[in-house]
């Protein structure tokens, strides 16, 4: 069906995909799994000839025989969408915002003089035909991206390029969508060439798994085998990031004894005009505890990290830090903050692109005017982050950096202050999953050493199977389960927790 | 730290060269740099007789070449002479009064946008109140209300342009503030004046720098008209000022084009220096811009 030969893309002097031989038979669903800048999106837009005019493209790329490359522009349109079509990144930004989502799913099918049924597709990816006539801010995520998948099949092709058709979706949306995809290849018998980061969602759609790494395919083989015996190291780094919860190798953090408390809300309410985002919450993180809060996107869990932060004013409870109640404004806010430190989700936007690592570490001690030789303790925080040798890093601006580093700028930040609790915001949802380990194995070192307790929102039950000491699940601004990570995770009692976990994909599929 | 130097210094020199590669911004800047010495030097130049009515010798009226360049006008003064030391005023009041009237908009911009809310929405009223007014009519207003003056001038041209200003730089500070390391920087325990001055300012200084060089093209216009209409300085002598004498004269009648299209060309040379500068400044910063 695809076929692609020795192809190598480049953009001006830099090779993006190199000399990759790989085929993808009729029925046959490949999985191509990489990191970001690993040429994975490159190569799936040279299917269809959509790469920018700056590619320089060598060897070929033969769709049912016939080279792409050589294809005249009137041909190469009636290939599009009839033979080979693209659930693109990001359905948000690949709608068409100002019209109906039918008309959109219908543009396909008029181009090519194709008769089909709007409703019939719509029906197909098990959405109410009534959404045709929804503007894309009208469906949410999983909505919108049903509503690609269908446009998609709207001129029955025969294979589907899916870049990274999940990320951003919630767990549960995401199994969902998945099972979809699973479903509607195997009715169809349609070819799937999906691009993912994620090596737990490919493999519980896909029969074949291809690496990429750096512009080449370092390894091919059987989904099932290739994740139970990895040969190329990036491969295991790849594996490692999407954790099996329950199995031993996986649980970073030793048992936590029982600790004194450092921080606590009483019956924490958060409204915004007649919505309640955080409803009734009541939660403890203890002397160097590590506390993972879980939760969808919308589920308030942001929110209760900034009423913490004292970013956000409760509307009713209250916080209380070390025995006191934090205050709400003035000297002793800022007091406060020196104790408890913000690491944010997105480093690359987290800083400041003017300032240097320098500046950005140092700004805090600035703020505090603390005390000592600005110079040292930069450099000591630069250091306990681990990034070695500090000199190196000091006077580098943020865009010159890698989103690992980045994060690690941004956790010297917080520990130059010396504070007692981390706030993390999906810490490592932004990063590569080679960085992944080792951040965390950061975050478990700095709790070793320095007694910092940490609290880590996140949507991955992975991560808080890693090193959480104990999960507290937030759903619709509620804490439904609070417990130990075993208690949790091995032995949810709620419903929603147990939905949660079944929605996890896994790499270990039967 | 000297590499935080090294570093600003190479940013201003690629600064610099994507400047230069845009022709039309050289010229206004050449312009520009000849206008400043012309009005440095000319004063110095002149004689204190040349420009005293009651010494001047020639006769009234005389066209250009007849021992003048740009002929004299109703008193025997040398029009080329009147163009010449007439810059200075010209420069001088365009330069303060648009730094004034950008300083306003500023400070009312970064006010808005960071705090908001309550305030925020007063001050922008007061803003759109300004916007709606015509402009050189509340500066006719002022100037006439208020002593006979420089200073005056000054104010009533800074009073009434800095609106715009306001809210271009408002619009920037909502960008800026929503951005996560402003949430990092109050998270880190940082004031509003932290915030404001290490973040919010430094982001917006380059869209104020463009607004600066574009309003002096703005406050130069409105100088002239204000003293065409005879609200100006009468001890001062400047381009909008001869328009006025040259009309109460009647250059017109007597057909004495000397007299009026000098100055008004002069007007239009750094007005057309000062817009291809910003333009071209716009283009440097934002690269979106460039063609």
């Amino acid at each position: 069906m695809l076929e692609l030969r020795d192809l190598t893309v480049h953009y001006g002097s830099r090779a993006a995909v190199r000399d990759v031989s790989l085929t993808v038979e009729r029925g046959q669903t490949l999985g191509l799994a990489g990191e970001s800048g690993s040429g994975k999106t490159t190569l799936g837009l040279s299917v269809l000839r959509l790469l920018p005019r700056s590619a320089e493209l060598s060897g070929s790329v033969l769709l049912d025989g016939e080279d792409v490359a050589e294809m005249s522009w009137g041909r190469l349109r009636a290939v599009r969408w009839t033979q080979a079509s693209v659930v693109f990144q990001g359905a948000m930004h690949a709608l068409n915002p100002v019209r109906r989502v039918g008309a959109q799913i219908a543009e396909p099918m008029e181009l090519h003089g194709v008769s089909g049924s709007v409703a019939e597709l719509l029906e197909q990816v098990e959405l109410p035909a009534s959404k045709a006539r929804a503007y894309p801010h009208e469906l949410s995520g999983g909505q919108r991206q049903r509503v690609m998948i269908a446009m998609a099949l709207a001129c029955d092709p025969r294979l589907i390029v899916a870049d990274e058709p999940t990320t951003a979706l919630d767990v549960i949306v995401q199994a969902q969508v998945l099972g979809l995809m699973r479903r509607l290849v195997d009715e169809r018998s349609l070819s799937l060439l999906m691009i993912s980061h994620d090596l737990s969602v490919l493999t519980s759609t896909c029969d074949d798994l291809a690496v990429m790494y750096q512009g080449e395919i370092v390894e091919r083989g059987r989904a099932t085998s290739v994740i139970s015996s990895p040969r190329h190291p990036h491969t295991a780094a790849l594996a490692a990031a999407f954790p099996t919860i329950g199995a031993p190798e996986f649980r970073f953090a030793g048992q936590a004894p029982v600790r004194e408390p450092l921080l606590r809300t009483e019956e924490l309410q958060v409204n915004f005009g007649p919505l309640r985002a955080v409803d009734g919450v009541s939660l403890e993180v203890g002397r160097g505890e590590i506390v993972a809060l879980v939760g969808e996107s919308g589920s308030g869990k942001t929110t209760l990290a900034r009423t913490i932060m004292g970013l956000q004013r409760p509307s009713s409870g209250r916080v209380i830090f070390d025995g006191a109640p934090i205050p709400l404004k003035g000297k002793a806010l800022k007091a406060y903050r020196r104790q408890v430190q913000l690491v944010l989700q997105d480093p690359t936007s987290a800083l400041n692109p003017r300032h240097s690592v320098y500046e950005a570490v140092a700004e805090g001690l600035r703020i505090h005017a603390i005390p000592g030789d600005e110079e040292s303790l930069v450099t000591a925080a630069v250091e306990r982050s681990e990034l070695r040798p500090a000199e190196l890093f000091l006077p580098s601006l943020p865009h010159e950096l890698s989103g690992g580093q980045l994060q690690r700028v941004v956790i010297a930040g917080a520990l130059a202050l010396g504070p007692r609790l981390l706030v993390a915001d999906e810490p490592v949802a932004s990063l590569d999953a080679s960085v992944r380990g080792e951040i965390l194995a950061l975050l478990l070192r700095l709790r070793a050493e320095l007694e910092l307790a940490a609290l880590i929102i996140t949507h991955d039950l992975g991560l808080a199977w890693n090193i959480a000491d104990r999960v507290a699940v937030m759903y619709q601004g509620r804490i439904v389960e609070q417990g130990t990570v075993e208690q949790v995770l091995l032995d949810p009692r709620h419903e929603y927790t147990r939905k949660l976990l079944a929605a996890v994909p896994s790499t270990t599929r039967a | 730290m000297s590499v935080v130097w090294d570093r600003r210094r190479t940013a201003w020199a690629a600064g610099w060269r994507a400047f230069a590669a845009q022709r039309s911004g050289v010229a206004g800047l050449a312009l520009l740099g000849l206008a400043v010495l012309v009005a440095v030097l000319m004063p110095l130049l002149t004689g204190a007789d040349a420009l005293n009515v009651a010494r001047v010798v020639a006769p009234a009226w005389e066209p250009p070449g007849s021992g003048h360049l740009l002929g004299t006008d109703h008193t025997g003064r040398s029009v080329a002479l009147l163009v010449l030391n007439g810059t200075a005023v010209s420069l001088l009041v365009g330069l303060t009064a648009a730094g004034l009237s950008v300083a306003i908009g500023t400070l009312i911009g970064v006010t808005a946008g960071h705090f908001g809310g309550w305030w925020g929405a007063l001050l922008m009223r007061v803003t759109d109140f300004f916007l709606v007014i015509p402009a050189l009519v509340l500066a006719i207003a002022l100037s006439s209300v208020l002593p006979r003056g420089m200073g005056t001038i000054i104010l009533a041209i800074a009073l009434t342009s800095w609106p715009s200003t306001a809210r271009v730089v408002r619009a920037q500070t909502l960008a800026v503030e929503a951005r996560p390391f402003v949430e990092r920087a109050r998270a880190l325990g940082g004031g509003h004046l932290h915030v404001t001055g290490k973040h919010v300012l430094p982001a917006v200084l380059p869209l104020v720098l463009v607004n600066t060089t574009l309003t002096v093209a703005y406050a130069i216009v409105a100088e002239s008209t204000l003293a065409f209409l005879g609200l100006g300085d009468p001890t001062r002598l400047s381009w909008g000022s001869m328009l006025h004498q040259a009309q109460l004269q009647g250059a017109v009648s007597k057909e004495a084009w000397w007299f009026l299209l000098p100055p008004g060309l002069g007007i239009i040379a750094v007005v057309l220096a000062f817009t291809l500068v910003g333009r071209a400044l716009e283009t440097v910063i934002n690269p979106r811009l460039r063609g």
